[in-house]
């Protein structure tokens, strides 16, 4: 480790040049004040390696003898000889198992089938391997490394690439936005939603009210559709337009319509639907990278699992951003916690099972982030299928966080 | 366990002195061994440590890795006791990584947030440029072979890619427009036009290859291609037939796979039974072609291709057989699964050994007199892109 800082491992690839080795050598095992050839069994070189020689431009194998000493490795053989200075070989990395070659600035080699004698000859000239080498020696490095990728993805998968996704998302130009909420909505309207029967007198009174709340905040359009399978929902796309299904319309109040499309707003102003995007892409690619060979289905369900952990986040971040515009548009947080404690009792009753408790994950009747993917409208639909009786289960692996404690974190927040 | 099986074949190798015999005593068509050297348990220290410092750098080390992964295998791959190396250079890597980067950056942007006829239009300018960039990755990776000193290049030329991949598109073509009516029709056109389109492929790969002055050549007849995809094609059907029978034979079968689909999420309401045979049958078929027919296919097309290809004169005999091949893939499936991508390495060291060492050189006449040619240097661009797109036309 102690010439970690003159010979990085990126420097030293397959081969690595020797002068980084000679200084490293110096410093190294040798550096205790003992001559490098001190410990060698053979002072002056080594002799008794057995190689072939090609010389780089022939095919011909010539069968030699290898000598090493400090300054220089030499062969010799009934048709070859030759001495050159470490500073012209390139030598292989030293592995446990197979031969180590060597490549002169002119092309010809020389490679060692059987290398332990080379091996041992090097190391008693304190010509060490590069740290990358060593590592790759070590079982404990090994199992180090391995310790560490883990930490390694499971940090970028938490911090880096939400941030990364984060600045990416900002970075995207409104024209993006705009292409890609118009291609979702097409596919919803196409698979899922119907035109809306809600009269033209409550649409235009919502609007007024989602006027009224982000004025400041840019271009946001409130649209009315006939939820089908999506039963009561709303969901914002990124180009600022949020959908409220007639479903959701009928059950709550303009007030607690109003909280939901506060939340919606906040879905809006993150960017939560590109950031979802990217992030899934990331994910997607690198699963499918890693288990590329083996199981695509098993990359493609590490990648959904990976989703709906990120969308819990950013339904904390919508409603902790709703609260704060229904304060600063002189409403309380509660109409938005009241609005999810609506759907969560309709849900419940709707699917005539009792629920869990804080658990149950509300699926059919909560505000939903938008899903830009959602060529598969199955995909953008709340998680119906699932009836997961373990609760805790149940709220780490729903879209959504366990309503109970949505509520409990608005009204907190009010105080 | 794992150091003790690399042993095997590692000591077979020591049973050649390297010293002994100079290689112009060789008789003709005496058959030279081509050993793997290469260790399971070493390959995963190199992989889990190129692993970690390429996250650490962000993927920047990962062209070191990629060198290192590549000296570890061609140096482990011995023919006639002499080792294969690899010459690429990371830095050009690289660099070759960071345009390939950029453009399947640009390629996902596109699928993403780009509408259906930028995607196509993407995809299509994509698949003018595929022979070309192939050929480039051909080029780097020959080129930066070598063996005996003497480095091997690629020569096919772009042109006669272009007519290679230009037969595909239209073998395929009348096949995707005919899927449209029913998918069924793939399966014909896929039949007849493939095993030839194949042949011309590997004919192209092969015939291109040299090895210092020496010129690649491949003998491998279409007839010959074909025989492999009827056969492939029948182990596929017999295996699907089977499964359906064996499935509807048995009531309580059918009962049970739909609750598993149920189970799993699946919405289902009538005929229910029947979806889940179908889906059973499906996953069946998935099984057998990924675990049978996929081993059977690489064994067969490997021996056919190497057994008839040669390099001068000196021509090579495979002779990896499909039951070993079927277990190696089975169990690597199985243990890359239960131990989370891990055993990967192992796995892929294992693969290489055994394809590897059933193949062996037939030489006619002595292996000295092949001399080194001037070839111009390439860059890696063309592979770093092919590979980051995961084309991989080494079937």
């Amino acid at each position: 480790m102690t010439d970690a800082s003159q010979t990085p491992p990126y420097q030293q690839s397959g081969t690595h040049r020797d002068d980084g080795l000679s200084r490293s050598g110096e410093s190294g095992p040798s550096g205790a004040g003992t001559p490098p050839t001190a410990g060698a069994p053979a002072p002056g070189g080594v002799s008794d390696i057995e190689g072939f020689y090609f010389d780089g431009v022939h095919s011909r194998r010539h069968v030699v003898r290898i000598t090493v000493d400090a300054a220089s490795l030499s062969i010799h053989g009934e048709t070859v000889s030759r001495t050159e200075p470490w500073s012209a070989c390139q030598i292989s990395e030293r592995t446990r198992h197979g031969p180590r070659q060597i490549e002169f600035s002119d092309g010809a080699r020389v490679a060692i089938p059987e290398p332990g004698a080379f091996n041992a000859a090097m190391a008693a000239l304190g010509r060490s391997d590069s740290i990358a080498v060593r590592m790759q020696q070590s079982w404990r490095i090994a199992l180090l490394s391995l310790a560490g990728c883990v930490l390694a993805v499971a940090a970028a998968y938490q911090w880096l690439l939400p941030w990364a996704a984060g600045v990416a998302a900002d970075q995207m130009p409104r024209s993006v936005l705009v292409a890609v909420s118009d291609q979702v909505m097409e596919t919803l309207d196409d698979y899922v939603l119907k035109p809306s029967a809600l009269t033209a007198d409550r649409q235009a009174k919502l609007r007024q009210r989602l006027a009224d709340i982000s004025q400041k905040l840019g271009p946001a359009e409130l649209l009315f559709r006939d939820g089908g399978k999506f039963g009561a929902n709303a969901f914002a796309l990124p180009s600022g337009k949020i959908i409220v299904t007639d479903q959701l319309a009928s059950m709550l109040n303009d007030e607690q319509i109003v909280g939901v499309l506060a939340h919606e707003l906040g879905h809006v102003v993150y960017r939560h639907g590109m950031r979802a995007v990217l992030q899934k892409s990331v994910v997607a690619l690198v699963a499918g990278w890693y288990f590329g060979d083996i199981s695509s289905l098993l990359a493609g369900s590490a990648a959904a699992y990976a989703n709906l952990h990120y969308s819990r986040d950013f339904e904390f971040e919508a409603d902790a951003y709703g609260a704060s515009l229904l304060r600063a548009n002189g409403m309380s947080p509660t109409l938005l916690a009241g609005a999810l404690e609506k759907l969560e009792a309709s849900h419940v009753h709707r699917r005539a099972k009792p629920s869990e408790g804080t658990g149950e994950p509300k699926a059919e009747g909560k505000p939903d982030v938008s899903k830009p993917d959602a060529s598969k409208p199955d995909a953008s639909k709340p998680d119906t299928g699932k009836d997961n009786p373990d609760g805790e289960d149940n709220d780490y692996w729903s879209t959504h966080p366990g309503t109970a404690e949505r509520i409990k974190r608005l009204l907190t927040r009010e105080n | 366990m794992l150091e003790d099986q690399a042993l095997a074949p590692r000591q077979a190798a020591d049973a050649l002195p390297p010293g002994l015999p100079p290689a112009h005593a060789i008789e003709p068509a005496t058959e030279l061994p081509i050993r793997f050297t290469g260790s399971g348990s070493e390959y995963f220290r190199i992989w889990i440590v190129n692993l970690l410092l390429s996250i650490l750098t962000l993927g920047i080390y990962s062209a070191w890795a990629k060198v290192r992964r590549l000296k570890y295998f061609y140096g482990n791959t011995l023919v006639d006791g002499s080792p294969l190396d690899y010459h690429g250079t990371p830095i050009a890597i690289l660099k070759g990584r960071i345009v390939a980067a950029v453009l399947l950056v640009i390629w996902i942007g596109v699928q993403q947030f780009g509408d259906l006829k930028l995607v196509g239009i993407v995809f299509v300018l994509g698949l003018i440029v595929l022979p070309w960039l192939l050929v480039r990755s051909l080029r780097f990776q020959f080129f930066n072979t070598s063996y005996r000193g003497v480095r091997f290049g690629f020569q096919g030329s772009t042109l006669r890619a272009y007519a290679v991949f230009g037969m595909w598109a239209l073998l395929l073509f009348p096949g995707v427009v005919m899927s449209f009516v029913s998918p069924l029709y793939m399966v014909p056109v896929l039949l007849l036009m493939a095993p030839l389109a194949h042949q011309q492929l590997r004919k192209f790969l092969v015939d291109g290859v040299r090895y210092g002055n020496l010129p690649g050549s491949m003998r491998a007849s279409v007839g010959a291609f074909y025989l492999v995809y009827v056969l492939t094609v029948l182990i596929v059907a017999g295996a699907l037939l089977g499964i359906g029978l064996v499935v509807s034979a048995i009531p309580g079968l059918l009962r049970s796979a739909q609750t598993m689909v149920s189970m799993a999420g699946g919405n289902i309401g009538v005929g229910a039974g029947m979806l889940a045979l179908v889906i059973v049958v499906a996953l069946g078929a998935m099984v057998v072609f990924i675990l049978f027919a996929g081993p059977f296919f690489v064994v067969r097309i490997r021996n056919l291709v190497w057994s008839r290809s040669q390099i001068g004169e000196h021509q090579f005999r495979s002779r990896a057989k499909v039951w070993p091949f079927i277990w190696i893939t089975v169990s690597n499936f199985l243990l890359i699964f239960f131990t989370l991508g891990l055993f990967t390495p192992a796995a892929q060291i294992r693969k290489a050994r055994y394809l590897i060492q059933s193949v062996a050189l037939v030489p006619q006449g002595s292996l000295d007199d092949i001399v080194a040619t001037q070839q111009d240097r390439v860059s890696a661009f063309g592979q770093e892109t092919a590979d980051l797109f995961d084309i991989d036309i080494a079937l």
